[in-house]
Protein backbone atom coordinates (compact mmCIF):
# COMPACT_ATOMS: atom_id res chain seq x y z
CA UNK A 1 0.00 0.00 0.00
CA UNK A 2 1.49 3.26 -0.95
CA UNK A 3 0.73 5.98 1.68
CA UNK A 4 2.63 8.54 0.48
CA UNK A 5 -0.52 10.46 -0.08
CA UNK A 6 -0.73 11.41 3.38
CA UNK A 7 2.71 13.71 3.18
CA UNK A 8 1.82 17.48 3.97
CA UNK A 9 5.08 18.05 1.85
CA UNK A 10 2.57 17.10 -1.17
CA UNK A 11 0.11 20.38 -0.75
CA UNK A 12 0.53 21.67 -3.52
CA UNK A 13 1.52 25.30 -3.27
CA UNK A 14 -1.85 27.12 -2.41
CA UNK A 15 -0.94 30.05 -4.88
CA UNK A 16 -2.28 27.44 -7.46
CA UNK A 17 -6.23 26.97 -6.24
CA UNK A 18 -6.10 30.91 -5.63
CA UNK A 19 -4.65 30.91 -9.47
CA UNK A 20 -7.40 29.06 -10.79
CA UNK A 21 -10.50 30.35 -8.61
CA UNK A 22 -9.28 34.00 -8.86
CA UNK A 23 -9.40 33.74 -12.82
CA UNK A 24 -12.93 31.55 -12.39
CA UNK A 25 -14.44 34.89 -10.28
CA UNK A 26 -13.28 37.03 -13.27
CA UNK A 27 -14.93 34.80 -15.80
CA UNK A 28 -18.00 35.45 -13.89
CA UNK A 29 -17.72 39.11 -14.16
CA UNK A 30 -17.01 38.81 -17.76
CA UNK A 31 -20.21 36.65 -17.86
CA UNK A 32 -21.97 39.87 -15.96
CA UNK A 33 -20.01 42.47 -18.76
CA UNK A 34 -21.91 40.49 -21.63
CA UNK A 35 -25.06 40.55 -20.04
CA UNK A 36 -25.21 43.99 -19.64
CA UNK A 37 -23.66 45.12 -23.00
CA UNK A 38 -25.59 42.63 -24.62
CA UNK A 39 -29.26 42.79 -22.79
CA UNK A 40 -31.57 43.03 -25.49
CA UNK A 41 -29.56 40.38 -27.14
CA UNK A 42 -28.85 37.50 -24.95
CA UNK A 43 -32.13 36.25 -23.94
CA UNK A 44 -33.62 36.19 -27.29
CA UNK A 45 -32.49 32.36 -27.76
CA UNK A 46 -30.25 29.87 -26.73
CA UNK A 47 -28.49 29.70 -29.70
CA UNK A 48 -28.10 33.37 -29.73
CA UNK A 49 -24.00 33.95 -30.11
CA UNK A 50 -23.66 35.72 -26.66
CA UNK A 51 -25.87 33.39 -25.17
CA UNK A 52 -23.35 30.72 -26.56
CA UNK A 53 -20.78 32.91 -25.42
CA UNK A 54 -21.82 33.09 -21.69
CA UNK A 55 -22.52 29.58 -21.59
CA UNK A 56 -18.69 28.86 -22.40
CA UNK A 57 -17.57 31.61 -20.39
CA UNK A 58 -19.47 29.69 -17.28
CA UNK A 59 -18.50 26.39 -18.29
CA UNK A 60 -15.06 27.02 -19.60
CA UNK A 61 -14.16 30.22 -17.24
CA UNK A 62 -16.05 29.53 -14.49
CA UNK A 63 -15.97 25.46 -13.79
CA UNK A 64 -13.41 23.97 -15.74
CA UNK A 65 -10.94 26.36 -13.78
CA UNK A 66 -12.37 25.74 -10.29
CA UNK A 67 -12.38 21.82 -11.39
CA UNK A 68 -9.22 21.80 -12.27
CA UNK A 69 -8.15 23.96 -9.63
CA UNK A 70 -9.66 22.11 -6.80
CA UNK A 71 -8.65 18.67 -8.48
CA UNK A 72 -4.62 19.55 -8.14
CA UNK A 73 -5.29 20.73 -5.12
CA UNK A 74 -7.27 17.37 -4.17
CA UNK A 75 -5.12 14.59 -5.91
CA UNK A 76 -2.20 14.52 -3.55
CA UNK A 77 -5.48 13.14 -1.20
CA UNK A 78 -7.08 11.25 -3.78
CA UNK A 79 -4.51 9.19 -5.35
CA UNK A 80 -1.61 9.59 -3.08
CA UNK A 81 0.92 11.92 -5.84
CA UNK A 82 0.06 15.34 -7.18
CA UNK A 83 0.61 15.89 -10.96
CA UNK A 84 3.96 15.67 -12.27
CA UNK A 85 6.02 18.30 -11.85
CA UNK A 86 2.89 20.10 -10.68
CA UNK A 87 3.79 23.98 -10.70
CA UNK A 88 4.89 24.20 -14.37
CA UNK A 89 2.09 21.76 -15.42
CA UNK A 90 -0.76 23.73 -14.02
CA UNK A 91 0.58 26.81 -15.11
CA UNK A 92 0.69 25.75 -18.90
CA UNK A 93 -3.18 24.51 -17.92
CA UNK A 94 -4.44 27.53 -16.65
CA UNK A 95 -3.08 29.42 -19.00
CA UNK A 96 -4.10 27.78 -22.17
CA UNK A 97 -7.65 27.44 -20.25
CA UNK A 98 -7.57 30.91 -19.67
CA UNK A 99 -6.44 31.77 -23.19
CA UNK A 100 -8.80 29.32 -25.07
CA UNK A 101 -11.75 30.21 -23.32
CA UNK A 102 -11.29 34.15 -23.72
CA UNK A 103 -11.09 33.26 -27.29
CA UNK A 104 -13.96 30.97 -27.89
CA UNK A 105 -16.00 33.37 -26.17
CA UNK A 106 -15.13 35.99 -27.96
CA UNK A 107 -15.26 34.09 -31.20
CA UNK A 108 -19.00 33.25 -30.27
CA UNK A 109 -19.35 36.98 -29.40
CA UNK A 110 -18.05 38.25 -33.46
CA UNK A 111 -19.09 34.87 -35.05
CA UNK A 112 -15.93 34.92 -35.94
CA UNK A 113 -14.67 30.73 -36.62
CA UNK A 114 -10.79 31.18 -36.83
CA UNK A 115 -11.39 32.91 -33.00
CA UNK A 116 -13.51 29.86 -32.48
CA UNK A 117 -11.11 27.12 -33.83
CA UNK A 118 -8.33 28.24 -31.88
CA UNK A 119 -10.51 28.73 -28.42
CA UNK A 120 -11.76 25.32 -29.04
CA UNK A 121 -8.58 23.79 -29.52
CA UNK A 122 -6.85 25.73 -26.53
CA UNK A 123 -9.36 24.75 -23.53
CA UNK A 124 -9.81 20.95 -25.06
CA UNK A 125 -6.04 21.42 -25.08
CA UNK A 126 -5.68 22.47 -21.77
CA UNK A 127 -7.99 19.88 -20.52
CA UNK A 128 -6.89 16.64 -22.25
CA UNK A 129 -3.19 17.99 -21.00
CA UNK A 130 -4.91 18.10 -17.22
CA UNK A 131 -6.60 14.73 -18.13
CA UNK A 132 -3.01 13.02 -18.72
CA UNK A 133 -1.90 14.65 -16.03
CA UNK A 134 -3.96 12.82 -13.49
CA UNK A 135 -3.53 9.66 -15.37
CA UNK A 136 0.47 9.80 -15.12
CA UNK A 137 -0.23 11.00 -11.42
CA UNK A 138 -2.65 7.80 -11.07
CA UNK A 139 -0.27 5.20 -13.15
CA UNK A 140 2.94 6.27 -10.34
CA UNK A 141 1.08 6.08 -7.39
CA UNK A 142 -0.81 2.54 -7.71
CA UNK A 143 -3.19 3.24 -4.73
CA UNK A 144 -6.96 3.94 -5.18
CA UNK A 145 -9.01 5.49 -3.54
CA UNK A 146 -12.86 5.60 -2.62
CA UNK A 147 -13.65 8.16 -4.85
CA UNK A 148 -11.43 6.68 -7.62
CA UNK A 149 -14.61 5.22 -9.19
CA UNK A 150 -17.26 8.41 -9.38
CA UNK A 151 -14.49 11.27 -10.04
CA UNK A 152 -12.59 9.26 -12.62
CA UNK A 153 -16.12 8.50 -14.59
CA UNK A 154 -16.94 12.05 -14.06
CA UNK A 155 -14.01 13.24 -15.35
CA UNK A 156 -14.00 10.95 -18.31
CA UNK A 157 -17.26 12.43 -19.62
CA UNK A 158 -15.65 15.39 -20.50
CA UNK A 159 -13.94 13.79 -23.53
CA UNK A 160 -16.75 13.27 -25.08
CA UNK A 161 -18.06 16.55 -24.51
CA UNK A 162 -14.74 18.04 -25.82
CA UNK A 163 -14.97 15.80 -28.78
CA UNK A 164 -18.32 16.82 -30.10
CA UNK A 165 -17.22 20.27 -29.19
CA UNK A 166 -14.34 20.30 -31.69
CA UNK A 167 -16.43 18.24 -34.23
CA UNK A 168 -18.85 21.14 -34.20
CA UNK A 169 -16.53 24.03 -34.54
CA UNK A 170 -15.17 22.25 -37.88
CA UNK A 171 -18.48 21.35 -38.66
CA UNK A 172 -19.08 25.34 -38.20
CA UNK A 173 -15.97 26.00 -40.37
CA UNK A 174 -17.21 23.61 -43.01
CA UNK A 175 -14.80 21.13 -42.87
CA UNK A 176 -17.11 17.94 -41.67
CA UNK A 177 -20.30 17.74 -42.20
CA UNK A 178 -22.88 17.92 -38.90
CA UNK A 179 -26.46 16.84 -39.72
CA UNK A 180 -28.55 17.78 -36.99
CA UNK A 181 -26.95 20.09 -35.03
CA UNK A 182 -29.42 21.14 -32.59
CA UNK A 183 -29.27 17.70 -31.26
CA UNK A 184 -25.61 17.22 -31.43
CA UNK A 185 -25.50 19.81 -29.11
CA UNK A 186 -27.76 18.30 -26.87
CA UNK A 187 -25.63 15.57 -26.82
CA UNK A 188 -22.48 17.42 -25.86
CA UNK A 189 -24.41 19.58 -23.72
CA UNK A 190 -25.62 16.71 -21.88
CA UNK A 191 -21.96 15.01 -21.39
CA UNK A 192 -20.72 18.42 -20.34
CA UNK A 193 -23.26 19.27 -18.03
CA UNK A 194 -24.69 16.00 -16.17
CA UNK A 195 -22.12 13.65 -17.36
CA UNK A 196 -18.98 15.90 -16.36
CA UNK A 197 -20.11 18.67 -14.16
CA UNK A 198 -23.09 17.02 -12.24
CA UNK A 199 -21.12 13.67 -11.85
CA UNK A 200 -17.86 15.33 -10.31
CA UNK A 201 -20.00 18.35 -8.36
CA UNK A 202 -22.10 15.67 -6.64
CA UNK A 203 -19.42 12.98 -6.24
CA UNK A 204 -17.20 16.19 -4.04
CA UNK A 205 -20.44 17.18 -2.03
CA UNK A 206 -21.09 13.84 -0.88
CA UNK A 207 -17.39 13.49 -0.39
CA UNK A 208 -17.23 16.47 1.75
CA UNK A 209 -21.11 17.05 3.85
CA UNK A 210 -19.43 14.44 6.64
CA UNK A 211 -16.22 16.74 6.99
CA UNK A 212 -17.59 19.76 7.60
CA UNK A 213 -21.24 18.94 9.02
CA UNK A 214 -20.91 14.91 10.49
CA UNK A 215 -23.22 13.70 7.97
CA UNK A 216 -23.57 10.15 7.61
CA UNK A 217 -21.09 8.59 4.56
CA UNK A 218 -23.04 7.57 1.53
CA UNK A 219 -21.16 4.31 0.63
CA UNK A 220 -18.58 4.83 -2.41
CA UNK A 221 -20.57 1.39 -4.13
CA UNK A 222 -23.92 3.04 -4.47
CA UNK A 223 -22.38 6.55 -4.96
CA UNK A 224 -20.27 4.58 -7.81
CA UNK A 225 -23.50 2.88 -9.45
CA UNK A 226 -25.40 5.55 -9.86
CA UNK A 227 -22.37 7.58 -11.23
CA UNK A 228 -21.79 4.70 -13.62
CA UNK A 229 -25.77 4.10 -14.12
CA UNK A 230 -25.62 7.60 -15.55
CA UNK A 231 -23.18 7.34 -17.53
CA UNK A 232 -24.24 4.26 -19.01
CA UNK A 233 -27.44 6.31 -19.69
CA UNK A 234 -25.35 9.19 -21.42
CA UNK A 235 -23.70 6.42 -24.03
CA UNK A 236 -27.52 5.50 -24.81
CA UNK A 237 -28.16 8.87 -25.24
CA UNK A 238 -25.74 9.76 -27.70
CA UNK A 239 -26.82 6.34 -29.53
CA UNK A 240 -30.12 7.93 -29.83
CA UNK A 241 -28.13 10.29 -31.66
CA UNK A 242 -25.78 8.61 -34.03
CA UNK A 243 -28.02 5.81 -35.04
CA UNK A 244 -31.18 7.83 -35.14
CA UNK A 245 -32.80 5.44 -32.56
CA UNK A 246 -35.25 7.78 -31.14
CA UNK A 247 -36.61 5.63 -28.42
CA UNK A 248 -33.32 5.79 -26.69
CA UNK A 249 -33.94 9.07 -25.91
CA UNK A 250 -35.79 8.58 -22.96
CA UNK A 251 -32.29 7.98 -21.59
CA UNK A 252 -32.32 12.16 -20.78
CA UNK A 253 -35.29 12.46 -18.37
CA UNK A 254 -34.03 8.98 -16.92
CA UNK A 255 -30.77 10.91 -15.81
CA UNK A 256 -32.57 13.83 -14.67
CA UNK A 257 -34.49 11.72 -12.69
CA UNK A 258 -31.41 10.30 -11.11
CA UNK A 259 -30.10 13.56 -10.53
CA UNK A 260 -32.84 14.67 -8.96
CA UNK A 261 -33.05 11.50 -6.44
CA UNK A 262 -29.44 12.17 -5.77
CA UNK A 263 -30.71 15.50 -4.49
CA UNK A 264 -33.24 14.41 -2.35
CA UNK A 265 -30.12 12.46 -0.72
CA UNK A 266 -27.82 15.04 -0.34
CA UNK A 267 -30.77 17.16 0.89
CA UNK A 268 -31.88 14.41 3.38
CA UNK A 269 -28.01 13.58 4.69
CA UNK A 270 -27.73 17.49 5.42
CA UNK A 271 -31.09 17.67 7.20
CA UNK A 272 -30.14 14.50 9.52
CA UNK A 273 -26.59 15.86 9.97
CA UNK A 274 -25.50 15.72 13.76
CA UNK A 275 -23.97 19.25 13.26
CA UNK A 276 -27.04 21.52 13.84
CA UNK A 277 -25.01 24.85 12.75
CA UNK A 278 -26.37 26.75 9.14
CA UNK A 279 -23.42 28.19 7.96
CA UNK A 280 -22.89 29.91 4.68
CA UNK A 281 -22.03 27.07 2.99
CA UNK A 282 -25.35 25.34 3.78
CA UNK A 283 -27.20 28.11 2.31
CA UNK A 284 -24.86 27.93 -0.93
CA UNK A 285 -25.79 24.24 -1.06
CA UNK A 286 -29.48 24.07 -0.58
CA UNK A 287 -29.68 26.77 -2.84
CA UNK A 288 -28.01 24.85 -5.71
CA UNK A 289 -30.19 21.83 -4.53
CA UNK A 290 -33.25 23.85 -4.78
CA UNK A 291 -32.11 25.65 -8.56
CA UNK A 292 -32.09 21.96 -9.89
CA UNK A 293 -35.61 21.14 -8.66
CA UNK A 294 -36.78 24.51 -10.65
CA UNK A 295 -34.36 23.24 -13.27
CA UNK A 296 -36.63 20.20 -13.90
CA UNK A 297 -39.34 22.16 -13.02
CA UNK A 298 -39.33 24.64 -16.09
CA UNK A 299 -37.89 21.44 -18.45
CA UNK A 300 -41.09 19.75 -17.91
CA UNK A 301 -43.30 23.14 -17.80
CA UNK A 302 -41.01 22.81 -21.88
CA UNK A 303 -41.31 26.31 -23.35
CA UNK A 304 -38.27 28.11 -22.07
CA UNK A 305 -34.76 27.22 -22.48
CA UNK A 306 -32.76 30.14 -21.29
CA UNK A 307 -35.18 29.67 -17.77
CA UNK A 308 -33.86 26.04 -17.66
CA UNK A 309 -29.98 27.59 -18.41
CA UNK A 310 -30.14 29.81 -15.74
CA UNK A 311 -31.20 27.47 -13.08
CA UNK A 312 -29.08 24.93 -13.96
CA UNK A 313 -26.29 26.95 -15.04
CA UNK A 314 -26.39 30.30 -12.56
CA UNK A 315 -28.45 27.83 -9.76
CA UNK A 316 -26.51 25.04 -9.74
CA UNK A 317 -23.37 24.82 -11.11
CA UNK A 318 -22.24 28.02 -9.58
CA UNK A 319 -24.01 28.22 -6.42
CA UNK A 320 -22.62 24.46 -5.40
CA UNK A 321 -19.19 25.20 -6.10
CA UNK A 322 -18.76 28.75 -4.56
CA UNK A 323 -20.33 27.31 -1.53
CA UNK A 324 -17.49 24.71 -0.84
CA UNK A 325 -14.70 27.67 -1.74
CA UNK A 326 -16.29 29.18 0.94
CA UNK A 327 -14.60 26.48 3.21
CA UNK A 328 -12.10 25.06 1.18
CA UNK A 329 -9.95 28.71 0.72
CA UNK A 330 -9.94 29.77 4.67
CA UNK A 331 -8.90 25.83 5.61
CA UNK A 332 -6.04 25.88 2.88
CA UNK A 333 -5.42 28.96 4.29
CA UNK A 334 -4.84 27.88 7.82
CA UNK A 335 -3.80 24.64 6.90
CA UNK A 336 -0.80 25.81 4.84
CA UNK A 337 0.28 28.12 7.61
CA UNK A 338 -0.30 25.64 10.12
CA UNK A 339 2.13 23.68 8.53
CA UNK A 340 4.63 25.91 7.76
CA UNK A 341 4.87 26.39 11.86
CA UNK A 342 5.08 22.61 12.32
CA UNK A 343 7.88 22.55 9.55
CA UNK A 344 9.45 25.78 11.62
CA UNK A 345 9.35 23.28 14.74
CA UNK A 346 7.01 25.08 17.00
CA UNK A 347 3.74 26.37 17.20
CA UNK A 348 3.18 28.64 19.30
CA UNK A 349 2.18 31.86 17.44
CA UNK A 350 -1.19 32.75 17.74
CA UNK A 351 -2.63 32.01 14.33
CA UNK A 352 -5.84 33.01 13.31
CA UNK A 353 -8.66 30.08 12.69
CA UNK A 354 -10.24 29.74 9.19
CA UNK A 355 -12.46 32.15 9.55
CA UNK A 356 -10.33 35.21 9.35
CA UNK A 357 -9.24 34.78 5.78
CA UNK A 358 -12.87 34.71 4.40
CA UNK A 359 -15.34 36.34 7.91
CA UNK A 360 -18.84 34.45 7.58
CA UNK A 361 -20.05 38.01 6.95
CA UNK A 362 -18.32 38.78 3.29
CA UNK A 363 -19.39 35.45 2.43
CA UNK A 364 -23.01 36.14 3.06
CA UNK A 365 -23.14 39.09 1.73
CA UNK A 366 -21.80 37.50 -2.04
CA UNK A 367 -24.81 34.40 -0.91
CA UNK A 368 -27.47 37.50 -0.90
CA UNK A 369 -26.02 39.24 -4.05
CA UNK A 370 -25.21 36.31 -6.02
CA UNK A 371 -28.95 34.82 -5.31
CA UNK A 372 -30.54 37.94 -6.49
CA UNK A 373 -28.78 37.81 -9.20
CA UNK A 374 -29.70 34.58 -10.37
CA UNK A 375 -32.98 35.21 -9.58
CA UNK A 376 -33.06 38.81 -11.43
CA UNK A 377 -31.44 36.43 -13.96
CA UNK A 378 -34.40 33.86 -13.76
CA UNK A 379 -36.91 36.51 -14.64
CA UNK A 380 -35.08 37.93 -17.20
CA UNK A 381 -35.11 34.66 -18.71
CA UNK A 382 -39.10 35.37 -18.65
CA UNK A 383 -38.83 39.34 -19.21
CA UNK A 384 -36.43 40.10 -20.63
CA UNK A 385 -36.89 43.90 -21.53
CA UNK A 386 -37.36 44.46 -17.63
CA UNK A 387 -34.62 42.40 -15.86
CA UNK A 388 -31.47 41.67 -18.88
CA UNK A 389 -29.72 44.95 -18.02
CA UNK A 390 -30.15 44.85 -14.16
CA UNK A 391 -29.66 41.16 -13.71
CA UNK A 392 -26.51 41.87 -15.72
CA UNK A 393 -25.18 44.97 -13.33
CA UNK A 394 -26.08 42.88 -10.22
CA UNK A 395 -24.36 39.89 -11.17
CA UNK A 396 -21.41 42.17 -12.35
CA UNK A 397 -21.45 43.55 -8.37
CA UNK A 398 -21.18 39.86 -6.84
CA UNK A 399 -19.14 38.46 -9.19
CA UNK A 400 -16.56 41.81 -8.02
CA UNK A 401 -17.57 40.58 -4.33
CA UNK A 402 -16.16 37.00 -4.96
CA UNK A 403 -12.90 38.34 -6.34
CA UNK A 404 -12.74 40.47 -3.24
CA UNK A 405 -13.78 38.22 -1.25
CA UNK A 406 -11.17 35.97 -2.43
CA UNK A 407 -8.09 38.34 -3.17
CA UNK A 408 -8.55 39.60 1.04
CA UNK A 409 -8.00 35.77 1.67
CA UNK A 410 -4.64 35.98 -0.22
CA UNK A 411 -3.93 39.26 1.08
CA UNK A 412 -4.47 37.98 4.88
CA UNK A 413 -2.67 34.74 4.16
CA UNK A 414 0.16 36.86 2.82
CA UNK A 415 0.13 39.03 6.23
CA UNK A 416 0.00 35.83 8.30
CA UNK A 417 2.99 34.18 6.12
CA UNK A 418 5.09 37.53 6.36
CA UNK A 419 4.52 37.90 10.70
CA UNK A 420 5.37 33.97 10.96
CA UNK A 421 8.97 34.57 8.71
CA UNK A 422 8.83 37.94 11.30
CA UNK A 423 8.42 35.51 14.93
CA UNK A 424 10.92 33.22 13.45
CA UNK B 1 -11.89 -10.02 18.73
CA UNK B 2 -12.27 -5.92 17.48
CA UNK B 3 -9.82 -4.84 14.55
CA UNK B 4 -7.75 -1.64 15.70
CA UNK B 5 -10.01 0.24 12.64
CA UNK B 6 -13.68 -0.92 14.92
CA UNK B 7 -12.04 0.51 18.02
CA UNK B 8 -9.97 3.59 17.19
CA UNK B 9 -13.00 4.25 14.63
CA UNK B 10 -15.86 4.37 17.52
CA UNK B 11 -13.26 6.39 19.35
CA UNK B 12 -13.90 8.89 16.49
CA UNK B 13 -17.28 8.77 16.73
CA UNK B 14 -17.39 9.46 20.29
CA UNK B 15 -15.14 12.75 19.96
CA UNK B 16 -17.69 13.82 17.47
CA UNK B 17 -20.07 13.35 19.63
CA UNK B 18 -18.31 15.19 22.51
CA UNK B 19 -17.92 18.06 19.67
CA UNK B 20 -21.14 18.12 19.00
CA UNK B 21 -22.60 18.94 22.41
CA UNK B 22 -19.29 21.60 22.96
CA UNK B 23 -20.23 23.45 20.19
CA UNK B 24 -23.89 23.57 20.71
CA UNK B 25 -23.48 25.32 24.04
CA UNK B 26 -20.58 27.86 22.89
CA UNK B 27 -23.07 28.63 19.49
CA UNK B 28 -26.12 29.14 22.23
CA UNK B 29 -23.51 31.43 24.61
CA UNK B 30 -24.10 28.66 27.51
CA UNK B 31 -20.84 29.62 28.51
CA UNK B 32 -19.69 27.62 31.85
CA UNK B 33 -21.14 24.10 30.33
CA UNK B 34 -19.20 24.89 27.34
CA UNK B 35 -16.40 25.29 29.53
CA UNK B 36 -17.15 21.70 31.08
CA UNK B 37 -18.01 20.15 28.01
CA UNK B 38 -14.95 21.43 25.94
CA UNK B 39 -12.68 20.10 28.76
CA UNK B 40 -14.75 16.53 28.25
CA UNK B 41 -14.05 16.52 24.48
CA UNK B 42 -10.49 17.85 24.95
CA UNK B 43 -9.50 14.59 27.74
CA UNK B 44 -11.52 12.34 25.23
CA UNK B 45 -8.90 13.46 22.18
CA UNK B 46 -5.93 13.38 24.29
CA UNK B 47 -6.81 9.67 25.59
CA UNK B 48 -7.20 8.91 22.08
CA UNK B 49 -4.01 10.37 20.77
CA UNK B 50 -2.18 8.39 23.56
CA UNK B 51 -3.61 5.52 22.39
CA UNK B 52 -2.15 6.06 19.70
CA UNK B 53 0.93 7.58 20.27
CA UNK B 54 1.86 5.55 22.78
CA UNK B 55 0.39 1.94 21.73
CA UNK B 56 -0.49 2.09 18.33
CA UNK B 57 2.15 4.00 16.60
CA UNK B 58 5.35 2.57 18.67
CA UNK B 59 4.25 -1.05 17.69
CA UNK B 60 3.26 -0.71 13.86
CA UNK B 61 6.72 1.31 13.79
CA UNK B 62 8.20 -1.83 15.04
CA UNK B 63 6.43 -3.56 12.30
CA UNK B 64 7.10 -2.25 9.37
CA UNK B 65 9.19 0.60 8.42
CA UNK B 66 6.53 1.84 5.76
CA UNK B 67 4.36 3.71 8.18
CA UNK B 68 6.70 6.27 9.41
CA UNK B 69 5.93 8.69 7.08
CA UNK B 70 2.31 8.00 7.53
CA UNK B 71 2.52 8.45 11.29
CA UNK B 72 4.91 11.16 11.27
CA UNK B 73 1.93 13.05 9.65
CA UNK B 74 -0.23 11.98 12.07
CA UNK B 75 1.82 13.10 15.14
CA UNK B 76 1.81 16.59 12.90
CA UNK B 77 -1.35 16.74 12.85
CA UNK B 78 -2.20 15.88 16.75
CA UNK B 79 0.11 18.73 17.77
CA UNK B 80 -2.23 21.06 15.26
CA UNK B 81 -5.22 19.72 16.65
CA UNK B 82 -3.44 20.42 20.37
CA UNK B 83 -2.92 24.17 19.19
CA UNK B 84 -6.55 24.54 18.15
CA UNK B 85 -7.76 23.10 21.43
CA UNK B 86 -5.56 25.07 23.69
CA UNK B 87 -6.31 28.29 20.92
CA UNK B 88 -10.16 27.11 21.57
CA UNK B 89 -10.21 27.01 25.52
CA UNK B 90 -8.73 30.51 25.69
CA UNK B 91 -11.52 31.81 23.37
CA UNK B 92 -13.95 30.90 26.09
CA UNK B 93 -12.21 31.91 28.62
CA UNK B 94 -13.07 35.40 27.02
CA UNK B 95 -16.83 34.49 25.82
CA UNK B 96 -16.11 35.36 22.69
CA UNK B 97 -18.56 33.94 20.38
CA UNK B 98 -16.83 34.54 16.77
CA UNK B 99 -13.67 33.81 18.34
CA UNK B 100 -14.67 30.43 19.72
CA UNK B 101 -16.56 29.67 16.47
CA UNK B 102 -13.01 29.95 14.29
CA UNK B 103 -11.71 27.71 16.32
CA UNK B 104 -14.41 25.24 16.49
CA UNK B 105 -14.56 25.20 12.69
CA UNK B 106 -11.42 25.04 12.21
CA UNK B 107 -10.96 21.90 14.37
CA UNK B 108 -13.65 20.33 13.04
CA UNK B 109 -12.48 19.82 9.13
CA UNK B 110 -8.92 19.34 10.68
CA UNK B 111 -10.16 16.45 12.76
CA UNK B 112 -12.10 15.01 9.95
CA UNK B 113 -10.31 14.94 7.16
CA UNK B 114 -7.30 13.28 10.06
CA UNK B 115 -9.84 10.82 10.96
CA UNK B 116 -10.72 10.02 6.97
CA UNK B 117 -6.99 9.45 6.87
CA UNK B 118 -6.45 7.34 9.84
CA UNK B 119 -9.69 5.09 8.99
CA UNK B 120 -8.73 4.55 5.46
CA UNK B 121 -5.23 4.45 5.48
CA UNK B 122 -3.25 4.19 8.77
CA UNK B 123 -5.61 1.58 10.36
CA UNK B 124 -6.51 -0.53 8.05
CA UNK B 125 -2.61 -0.81 7.86
CA UNK B 126 -2.41 -1.36 11.47
CA UNK B 127 -4.52 -4.04 11.15
CA UNK B 128 -2.73 -6.06 8.63
CA UNK B 129 0.63 -5.31 9.81
CA UNK B 130 0.24 -6.07 13.57
CA UNK B 131 -3.09 -7.46 14.08
CA UNK B 132 -2.33 -8.51 18.07
CA UNK B 133 -2.56 -5.16 18.66
CA UNK B 134 -6.70 -4.39 18.39
CA UNK B 135 -6.93 -6.53 21.85
CA UNK B 136 -4.33 -4.02 23.54
CA UNK B 137 -6.40 -1.15 22.49
CA UNK B 138 -9.77 -2.83 22.64
CA UNK B 139 -8.85 -3.61 26.81
CA UNK B 140 -6.74 0.35 26.84
CA UNK B 141 -10.62 1.63 26.63
CA UNK B 142 -12.38 -0.85 28.00
CA UNK B 143 -10.28 -0.33 31.36
CA UNK B 144 -10.89 3.64 30.54
CA UNK B 145 -14.35 3.43 30.77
Amino acid sequence: MKTTGLSLEQAPPIVIPFKFFLTASLFVFAVGLVLVVGADKVFLSRWSPLALAITHLVTLGFLAQVMTGAMIQLLPVLAGSPIPAVVTTSRIIHLMLLGGTLLLALGFFHTDQLLIETGATLSGGAIMLFLAAVMVSLIRSGRRHDNAISFGLGWLAIIPTVAIGIYMVLGLGGLVAVGDMPRLVAVHLSWGLLGWVGTVLFSTVFQLLPIFYITDEISPGSRDFYVALIMLLLMLYSLAYFWNIESLEISLPIILALFLFLSFKLFQSIRSRRRKIVDVTLLFLWSGLASLLLAALAWIHGDNDLLVAVFLLGGVCMTMPIGIIYKVIPFLCWFHLQSLQVKQGRISSRLPSMKHYISDKDAKRHYLLHITAILLMAAAAMMPTLFARLSGLLFSLASLYFLRNLLFALLRYRAQQKALAVEQ
Amino acid sequence: MKTINDSMTQDHRRCDELFIDMEQAIMQHRWSEADRLCREFIDSMEHHFKIEEELLFPVLLKATAEARGPINVMLAEHAQMRHLMSQLVSSLENMSRTLSAGYVDTLLVTMQQHNMKEEGILYPMADKAVPAAGDAIAKAYSESV
